[in-house]
């Protein structure tokens, strides 16, 4: 109750006697629909169930409800489930069922559905659908947003919520008896606020038609809410238990309409003793204690039944409804305090668990059996939930709300993060009040741990502003801010009550009062998030300088709107702390029934300077109740209340802390324990702003192309590929080749710094008769390989070519050579005779290992339409740069890209030669029928025929895989590993799948890059939503020649090179991140001996 | 004003005279306050509904049988039952109640039962809680 008493309520609370006569009902639910599972096989997660042998009315039987299952009819020894979809026919049909695997489902099992809303968990479901895409569900299968729809967006606009108070108890002492039934306070949430009932506000409101239904009432439906003035008015004839309902919707925004429905029950009574106990409550049963406590988070009574409490009577787990009759001087009245309409209900609880007593003395012996009940919080506190997650996305250019996935919120803030963890996660909304708080607190992200229903909810709301989720006696939930710690607009609740010690209270005080402070100083620190930019906020009290006494207290990580409210705040903080009034235990005379930890109100007190012997004067002092504990006399139809309260505690403002820029902490990488035989622990990766080298253990990149000659003084150089001259191995530092936009380049790392020098290579030929003809000068070398059988490493190959990404306008591709150490120069075309105008774009190089006989290039074709696109393979004789085979694939496909071609050492007494090699690519098995299909295929026979290289059909590649890299073991050439890394565009965790020839097939789920992220303490909160679900892809692998199950890889993101030791099952970052700021493209360790 | 008006019924419009049913006399004192609060000014307030008791200094086995039938129903002897009576206030004056008669436990009783008497019993005392005036 939150308001003033009346002067009424403060005339009947004044006159004595009060008389109370308490009831009991235990909600006992009947069975609506019955049926038998008709199916005999049924496996998760199959939730439709047919049924037939249909009895009752199917139509009766709602979502939301509870099925037993059973081995006979109306058995529940089998399970239950939630109700997910009604029943859809008669006699035989389906029924939707909540997920589920503790159900042995079998044919003929026995179904019944009861008229029952209880407390579920709801699980969700994350379900990766192709390659990198994840779809988020709730329940199964609610989508969060419709991509081609647009519909749903129930991340944008939340369903209302239905306010409708307990249930309803009343006898039927007439021929009938009339309820009202207020649903006023039912609240939709906007991105701007609360808004109640009709009132459009932004963006939505609560529809004007809702819709109440009353079983057996007359009316049985109602169109309006009903409010406290003008309820709606219900009438019933006939004793029994009945369902009510209430729907809300939200009439805005068109198109995204939702609802929400709440459930209730309606016990219409018989007086006890006059219809056989047919719907007759309790009345010879002992309450022998009912406690509301702060620091539980709601109510707890104790039942005592001393006759038959059967499993029929109370059923495990049900619901319990204490109710009363209350007079105030001889007038009866429903009650004074509660929810509007249901003063007259003292509890709703459930059934936690029970004490059975059997005592065989058989004179003095007392047998019977004491329920504790809870309220709703008792019953959260049990069922378990998923952790969850969810950050603000407010808006995009186009204006549309962009919150197209579960774990993002349109305009996330104070209360739409609790709503979201209430409404999507379990069934709790549908059986009891959620009143929320009155604030507009944005925040960026929340993060809701596993744990029970209520602790993720409460550890939410003490997180965020300091709070606690509570339940009142009525099991209806409050979202309440410790009015202790409230800023001053929250503050000001009203004041329920002027205790007068005449007429109020009675017996004795006993006022604790510390003379010790307990905290000295409190620093309090949040963040204020306006969407787009986070602000954060210190506060501390006193003052800089703490008090004598206590300890240091440190409060963080709040939702704060202003530096204001974090100093106001911080001083509330540290004079609750302080707070030398903590237990201020009263006892009231008479039927004090609205006294309630939930919603927090406050009650005055004073006291004169004779009140108490230290001459403690309070006037009008502010107390707040923190426990309340009712004691039921039947034998005198009185109620004792006692309640202690915490003095309300005020303190100055605090001031503004001061804000110390964590200093940056070096990241040194974790050491590789075991560097490869051979590696020096140099890295190169060349990326779009020149090459850089880092040496394992030390903490900085170091560019290694300066802006100086040879390079251009002006322009950025595009270091495209690498190659080690490993004719060097033994000489330390191996010299290095490295292809750009700028040209060939060798360096010399001989010394401390790389001396670098350009090859001065010929022109290309014009092959293609352009005007002006190439010049070498316009050529952007790609791909470079040194030829291994080469002892002195003056043989390479590269690619030089001239053109545009993803276009073939104006194309021209060589091949080009030196045999000379870069004396002797020669050019190749990438020329096919049917494609000659349009060549490709190339994509990779290789020489094949057997004799350096045969060079292998891939490459792209785009060719106009109708011809579709397709993958390019050129092999070329080694001895003269003859043209020996020219492929081009998937002539019926779209879209086909012959990515990699690689040549492996093969063994010895296979009788294979260099017509081996692998291909990979998209599109590129001829036959595939499967358009965007990455395949890796290989060949014997020098291309004439491909095979699939390995079985990867149950890997998911027909997504956006982008990357993928080979390579094999050298000195165990059977042996290869594969990285496939999926396009980062899409939005999802990257998948990396590794394949070994000969031992294991494909195996997944490599945890290569979750070791990996940046360290917590580095992490801002915009990195949560935007850096770490993208570019954490794998772009390059290596095998490490000496030992087979080495190899690393690296990733172009964070410029990271990982090293596994044990093919890919762990990973090692040997280096710290390079520049975020530039693409990489390559990367290669340095096998040199160490120097 | 007669001074034993006491009578008991089954409810208020069927109560017959106590010494009409039985041959021992009660006293009877009704609490209208049986919950007492004293408050902050030293006032004492009273609250609950009242209770009235019927002291027997001596009773017979067979008055106690007679009383007995008022809570009993269907030969089934209860702790307590709804019934009327009409027992003195502490003004002297005497009022007509509904109630709910509450029988002494049996170890009370077997404790009030004086040896050797042929069935006499001595302080028994028979309480009526939640009187409602008729």
């Amino acid at each position: 109750m939150r308001r003033v008493l009346t002067g009424t309520e403060l005339t009947y609370l004044e006159t004595l006697p009060h008389k109370k006569k308490v009831y009991l009902v235990v909600d006992i639910p009947t069975a609506v629909f019955t049926a038998r599972v008709n199916s005999a096989a049924i496996a998760y997660p199959n939730m439709t169930i047919p049924y037939d042998g249909g009895v009752g009315d199917h139509t009766a039987a709602l979502a939301g409800m509870t099925l037993i299952l059973g081995s006979s009819a109306g058995a529940r020894d089998l399970g239950k489930v939630r109700v997910k979809t009604a029943p859809d026919g008669a006699v035989a049909g389906d029924i939707v069922v909540a997920e589920n695997s503790d159900v042995e489902w079998a044919d003929n099992m026995y179904i019944t559905v009861l008229d029952v809303f209880e407390a579920w968990s709801v699980f969700p479901r994350i379900k990766q659908t192709a390659g990198d895409n994840f779809y988020w569900y709730k329940d199964w299968d609610i989508q969060c947003w419709h991509y081609l729809s647009g519909e749903d967006k129930n991340n944008v606009w939340l369903p209302p919520t239905s306010i409708m108070g307990p249930d309803a108890v009343a006898f039927l002492d007439g021929a009938t008896v009339t309820l009202d039934y207020i649903g006023e306070d039912s609240f939709t949430l906007c991105s701007n606020g609360i808004k109640h009932n009709f009132v459009a506000y932004g963006d939505v409101s609560v529809s004007a038609i809702c819709a109440w239904a009353f079983q057996a009432g007359t009316p049985n439906t109602a169109v309006s809410l009903g409010t406290r003035a003008v309820p709606i008015e219900v009438s019933y004839a006939t004793a029994g238990r009945y369902i009510h309902s209430l729907q809300v919707a939200n009439d805005l925004p068109l198109g995204h309409e939702k609802t929400h429905t709440g459930y209730r029950t309606t016990h219409i009574l018989n007086r006890p003793g006059t219809a056989s106990g047919v719907n007759e409550p309790y009345d010879e049963v002992e309450i022998r204690e009912e406690t509301a406590d702060f620091n539980a988070g709601g109510s707890t009574a104790t039942v005592r039944v001393w006759g038959d409490a059967d499993i029929n009577e109370f059923p495990d787990g049900s619901k319990i409804i204490l109710f009363s009759e209350n007079w105030y001087g001889g007038t009866l009245v429903s009650g004074i305090g509660g929810y509007p309409g249901r003063e007259n209900i003292d509890m709703v609880g459930w059934i936690m668990n029970e004490t059975i007593r059997a005592d065989f003395d058989p004179i003095k012996g007392k047998s019977y059996v004491e329920f504790r009940v809870q309220t709703i919080d008792g019953v959260m506190k049990e069922i378990e939930a998923f952790p969850q997650c969810v950050v603000d996305r407010s808006s995009q250019a186009s204006g549309w709300p962009a919150a197209t996935s579960f774990y993002e919120m349109f305009k996330l803030q104070i209360n739409r993060a609790a709503l979201y963890q209430a409404y999507w996660h379990s069934t709790t909304m549908n059986i009891v009040d959620f009143n929320i708080l009155i604030d507009n607190s944005r925040m960026a992200i929340q993060n809701f741990p596993s744990g029970s229903l209520y602790r993720q909810l409460d550890d939410y709301c003490a997180g965020a502003f300091l709070g606690r989720l509570l339940s009142d006696r009525q099991s209806c939930l409050w979202l309440e801010k410790n009015i202790q710690l409230c800023p001053d607009g929250w503050r000001t609740q009203p004041t329920v009550i002027a205790l007068d010690t005449t007429k109020h209270i009675h017996g004795e005080l006993n006022l604790k009062r510390e003379h010790r402070k307990k905290v000295r100083f409190v620093e309090l620190s949040g963040v204020g998030w306006t969407g787009t930019a986070a602000t954060p906020f210190i506060a501390k009290a006193p003052g800089t300088a703490p008090n004598q006494e206590g300890v240091d207290k440190t409060i963080s990580g709040l939702v704060l709107e202003s530096q204001a409210e974090a100093n106001q705040i911080v001083g509330y903080a540290l004079a609750n702390e302080n707070n030398p009034w903590p237990s201020v235990p009263l006892k009231f005379q008479g039927n004090h029934g609205y006294l309630d930890i939930a919603p927090q109100n406050w009650v005055t007190l004073s006291l004169g300077v004779q009140a108490t012997k230290r001459g403690v004067v309070w006037t009008d002092k502010k107390l707040v109740p923190r426990s309340v504990t009712r004691r039921y006399k039947p034998e005198t139809l009185s109620m004792e209340v006692e309640a202690t309260f915490e003095a309300e505690a005020t303190g100055d403002a605090g001031v503004t802390g001061d804000y110390t820029p964590v200093a940056e902490i070096p990241v040194v990488p974790p050491p590789s324990p075991v560097l490869p035989v051979g590696w020096n622990g140099i890295a190169y990766v060349g990326t779009d702003d020149g090459l850089y080298r880092i040496v394992t253990k030390s903490t900085e990149w170091e560019l290694a192309t300066s802006r100086e000659a040879p390079f251009s003084l002006t322009d950025e150089l595009c270091v495209n590929n690498i190659e080690l001259d490993a004719t060097k191995l033994g000489l330390g530092n191996l010299p290095l080749i490295i292809a750009t936009d700028q040209g060939l380049f060798h360096g010399d790392t001989s010394g401390t710094e790389i001396v670098w020098t350009r090859y001065d290579i010929d022109d290309p030929p014009n092959t293609w008769g352009t005007s002006p003809a190439p010049t070498e000068k316009d050529l952007e070398y790609t791909h470079i390989r040194i030829d291994e059988h080469d002892g002195f490493g003056n043989t390479f190959w590269f690619i030089g070519w001239i053109g545009t990404l993803g276009s073939s306008a104006s194309r021209q591709a060589w091949l080009g050579c030196t045999k000379s150490g870069g004396i002797v120069w020669h050019w190749y075309p990438l020329r096919d005779a049917t494609y000659d105008a349009q060549p490709p774009q190339p994509e990779s190089l290789d020489i094949d290992k057997e004799d350096g006989s045969r060079i292998f290039v891939t490459g792209h074709y785009y060719l106009a339409p109708p011809t579709p696109e397709g993958c390019g393979l050129f092999i070329f004789n080694a001895s003269d740069g003859s043209l020996s085979k020219a492929l081009i694939q998937n002539r019926e496909l779209l879209y086909g890209t012959s990515l990699q071609v690689f040549c492996p050492y093969l063994p010895e007494g296979t009788g294979a030669d260099g017509d081996y090699f692998i291909l990979y690519g998209h599109s590129v098995k001829w036959d595939d029928g499967v358009d965007n299909h990455y395949d890796l295929i290989f060949t014997t026979d020098l291309g004439v025929t491909f095979t699939e290289l390995a079985d990867y059909s149950g890997l998911d590649l027909t997504g956006e895989a982008w990357f993928s890299f080979v390579d094999v073991v050298p000195g165990n050439e059977a042996e290869f590993c594969s990285l496939f890394s999926p396009d980062y565009d899409s939005g999802g965790p990257p998948h990396h799948y590794f394949i070994e020839s000969d031992e294991v097939p494909w195996y997944s789920g490599v945890p290569a890059m979750e070791p990996l992220e940046i360290p917590e303490y580095r992490k801002s909160r915009s990195a949560y939503s935007t850096g770490f679900r993208h570019k954490r892809n794998a772009d390059q692998i290596i095998m490490h020649g000496g030992e087979r199950t080495e190899f690393f890889c690296y990733s172009p993101s964070y410029s990271r090179v990982m090293l596994s030791l044990n093919k890919g099952i762990s990973w090692y970052n040997i280096t710290r991140n390079l520049r975020d700021d530039v693409e990489t493209r390559c990367c290669v360790l340095d096998w040199g001996s160490i120097p | 004003m007669a001074d034993y008006e006491y009578k008991i019924g089954v409810d208020a419009s069927h109560l017959v005279y106590l010494e009409d049913i039985i041959s021992s006399m009660c006293v009877g004192t009704h609490t209208r306050w049986p919950v007492l609060y004293r408050s902050g000014s030293g006032t004492v307030r009273g609250d609950g509904t009242s209770i009235a008791r019927w002291t027997f200094d001596f009773i017979s086995q067979a008055d106690l049988n007679t009383l007995r039938v008022y809570v009993t129903t269907a030969a089934v002897y209860l702790p307590s039952k709804t019934m009327a009576i009409k027992t003195r206030l502490d003004n002297g004056t005497f009022a007509v109640f509904d109630c709910q008669m509450e029988w002494p436990e049996t170890e009370d009783l077997e404790d009030s039962r004086m040896p050797g008497s042929g069935g006499m019993f001595k302080d028994v005392t028979i309480t009526f809680t939640q009187l409602r005036l008729y």
